[in-house]
């Protein structure tokens, strides 16, 4: 049970305010490379409207939504070169936000050296585009052991739900939830007797799963502070495993972009790209599932039904919580070092630990249903390519 | 660059605020006179629901949109003589409000008497129907030059701006944008080396636009009648032949919306369009793909406004020497405010019978050049054809 202040605390991201100060401190994706082109892209992260776009250096540019003349949104604007121009009165930005030219103010006038936008830093990686909004120096972006796979097939999708990003991180750590929701999808755990216990890492922490009768443990990983790790049954006959990842980006306090990474070995190297974005309240239905609800999106169904922002002031948390208690333990001493102008947990400064592998381990626990569409259409999209070639 | 408190200030126009106190001060138009026949209209205006119908007198009536009983939307009433009956209880008002009948109340109950609804003072002209929500005595309605013109062809369009109504207006004296939004439309002017003035007219200001190597004859001038009014041409609608007049009237309809009355005029042959309503949905416009932005001359204004914001964050604006005229139309707003509030009668306001045609000074010669594709004073030529 949390006090209605410290909710606010841990779900409020916009400027200025302490968890909006913590959550920049750490590098976000905001698109998906393939997607990124010379038309500028509206987006918004963190409570800033933002606009993204590739000039010729082909380095992602980021910077405010709107002119600083008349606030119009520049996704309207027109790419030239590297900078961006505005399409009602012309003014022209480079990809460091610097105002170069006003064309309708006096010859030789100098207003335009004082006007530069908010802008942000990029990176690439894995089919992602990063970004950092947080104060200098920024911290080395993790290269996380799924964007670092290249050998195989690869898929990248976006979706935007309208949920508080603090429900969905608890979903994370919340893992005795998996007997019970996904329970007719794994039925090696499905409604059985399960033991948990989480540990902390250096990349965050992992969730521990002791089911009855099962030797082996389930491990499902936890990125702090908005990322996890966790393997899907396999796809096609190859019998590879999933790797998947799922970043969560605050657009604002009441909706979240997830990016889905998933990826397994494969002679075929592909790259796919998608966006996906979820009406609040309507899901896949199945029939034969416990709930009548696809495994796809049985997580978004729990997190948009706990609230747009879950009522923590309600809540009774139980043993079996004891993720969700360590994980807001975790975001305490965060916000706690960022008060005092320390590093919050798990940012990398050392090149040698930029890379990123975690202990995730589903074991013996793959046995699945076949009337189940996994992973959001991954399956059926790749089965559909293979074919084709 | 204004404080969060004067943009609030200066865009909320329900009753009671002090910019809805200003703008009540003048006529503004609520249908068009050929819309206004059988049925009762819903219509909104500074935030308040009003039904506008046309009874037995012929006049126009305005007044409250719901019946004082149980709150039910007269627009669904039935128009008996020049009265309006509520379907709900059969309560039936004359065209000043008063309440005529309660069918269900006892025999010689005098309950009905009262009841009365808010109800407006109207006026048709020129193809439109004005009403006045301020106190009385109701200045003079301006009888703007478009609206009296009579041989030729006139057309009105009604469209309809998910923004509020303060960004379209600084749209009009904002005219350094019309080298660049609509640049590619109009090559005389597009991307050239431009120098703006302002100068103030008992109507208003005008917007005085000098282009580099143009002569002083072509000085291209469009006017704006405070405060939600201008006036400016059009290519004409075939090469070569009279420019069209046009008159475009704004109506904040609440904070956050705003309806355009678009008022069209060519020489030549007498002929009435009938009435054109097109309906749009923020950030959906017309493509051109030839155009510098992609979007067709008829919807880059509506970009322009809508994407500032539904309510521009004017906290965060930086205005240089090139947007005078909206400093200058902020200042007269300014002045309104002041005036409205000691008593006065704002900017503008005709009381003077002599002085209620008003002229205006536009030129815009250098319109003559146009890129042929296009869809120029919102498909004007398109609705001309259809009505031959």
């Amino acid at each position: 049970m949390l006090s209605r202040e410290e909710n606010e605390t841990f779900t409020r991201v916009g400027p200025g305010t302490p968890m909006g100060a913590l959550l920049r401190r750490y590098w976000h994706p905001v698109g998906m490379s393939e997607h990124v082109t010379s038309k500028p892209q509206r987006l918004k992260a963190l409570g800033e409207e933002l606009v993204l776009y590739r000039g010729t250096t082909g380095t992602p540019a980021l910077m405010q939504l709107r002119c600083a003349h008349r606030s119009l949104a520049l996704d309207y604007g027109r790419v030239e070169g590297d900078a961006l121009r505005c399409p009602y009165h012309g003014w022209l930005y480079d990809k460091s936000g610097q105002c170069l030219e006003q064309p309708a103010e006096p010859e030789g006038s100098s207003f335009k050296d004082k006007i530069r936008l908010r802008s942000y830093r990029t990176q690439e990686v894995g089919g992602l585009v990063f970004a950092y909004l947080g104060p200098e120096p920024a911290p080395l972006l993790p290269l996380f052991d799924v964007l670092r796979m290249e050998e195989g097939v690869k898929d990248v999708q976006a979706q935007k739900i309208d949920v508080n990003w603090f429900n969905h991180v608890e979903n994370i750590v919340d893992v005795s939830h998996l007997a019970w929701l996904h329970g007719y999808t794994f039925p090696s755990y499905g409604g059985k007797k399960v033991s948990y216990h989480w540990e902390r890492t250096p990349y965050g922490a992992n969730n521990v799963m002791r089911v009855e009768g099962i030797d082996d443990t389930h491990v499902s990983c936890y990125g702090f502070p908005t990322i996890n790790r966790f393997t899907l049954p396999p796809i096609d006959k190859s019998g590879e495993h999933v790797r998947a990842m799922i970043f969560r980006v605050p657009a604002d306090d009441v909706s979240t972009l997830l990016y889905f990474v998933r990826f397994y070995p494969s002679e075929r190297r592909t790259l796919h790209s998608s966006r996906r974005d979820a009406k609040y309240g309507e899901y896949t239905p199945l029939a034969s599932d416990w709930w009548g609800i696809n495994v796809n999106d049985q997580d978004r169904m729990a997190v948009e039904q706990q609230g747009v922002v879950a009522d923590r002031a309600n809540e009774h948390l139980a043993v079996s919580d004891g993720g969700i208690i360590e994980m807001r333990k975790m975001m305490r001493e965060s916000l706690a070092a960022v008060a005092e102008g320390r590093d919050p947990l798990c940012i990398i400064r050392d090149p040698a630990k930029q890379r990123v592998d975690f202990q995730q381990s589903a074991g013996s626990f793959q046995e699945k249903r076949e009337d189940v569409g996994y992973a959001l259409g991954y399956g059926e999209r790749t089965r559909e390519e293979a074919h084709a070639k | 660059m204004l404080s969060r408190e004067e943009n609030e200030l200066l865009t909320r126009v329900g009753p009671a605020t002090p910019m809805g106190e200003v703008l009540r001060r003048y006529w503004h138009p609520v249908g068009c006179s050929e819309q206004v026949a059988g049925k009762p209209r819903r219509v909104k205006l500074l935030g308040e629901e009003l039904v506008l119908y046309r009874g037995a007198s012929g006049k126009p009536a305005l007044m409250q949109l719901r019946c004082a009983h149980r709150s039910l939307a007269l627009d669904y009433g039935r128009i008996e003589g020049d009265c309006l009956r509520c379907p709900y209880h059969g309560w039936l008002y004359d065209r000043t409000g008063q309440c005529l009948e309660q069918p269900a109340e006892p025999e010689g109950s005098g309950f009905k008497d009262k009841i009365r609804l808010k109800s407006y003072a109207v006026q048709e002209f020129g193809g439109l129907v004005f009403g006045y929500l301020g106190p009385e005595p109701a200045p003079q309605l301006p009888l703007y030059d478009v609206l009296r013109m009579r041989d030729g062809a006139k057309g009105v369009q009604i469209r309809n701006v998910n923004a509020n109504w303060l960004n379209h207006v600084e749209n009009i004296v904002d005219i350094s944008h019309l080298a660049w939004l609509h640049g590619h439309s109009f090559p005389a002017y597009g991307a050239k080396k431009v120098t703006y003035r302002w100068d103030r007219r008992d109507y208003g200001a005008d917007n005085v636009m000098l282009v580099d190597g143009v002569s002083d004859d072509d000085t291209h001038i469009s006017c704006y009648a405070f405060p939600l009014v201008n006036r400016f041409n059009v290519p004409p609608v075939t090469p070569g032949g009279p420019q069209v007049r046009s008159l475009l009237y704004r109506v904040p309809v609440d904070d956050e919306s705003t309806l355009l009355f678009f008022v069209r005029f060519t020489p030549g042959a007498k002929l009435a369009l009938p009435v054109s309503v097109r309906v749009d949905k923020p950030g959906e416009y017309k493509r051109l793909d030839t155009d510098w932005w992609g979007i067709d001359n008829s919807d880059q204004d509506r970009m322009a406004i809508e994407q500032q914001g539904i309510v521009a964050d004017r906290v965060n604006e930086h205005l240089g020497a090139s947007d005078g005229g909206i400093i200058l139309m902020r200042r007269m707003m300014r002045d309104s405010l002041a005036a409205v509030a000691q008593g006065k009668d704002p900017l503008c306001i005709i009381r003077d019978p002599a002085s209620q045609n008003v002229d205006f000074r536009q030129q815009a010669s250098l319109m003559d050049q146009r890129q042929a594709e296009g869809n120029y004073a919102g498909g004007f030529g398109r609705e001309l054809t259809a009505a031959r």
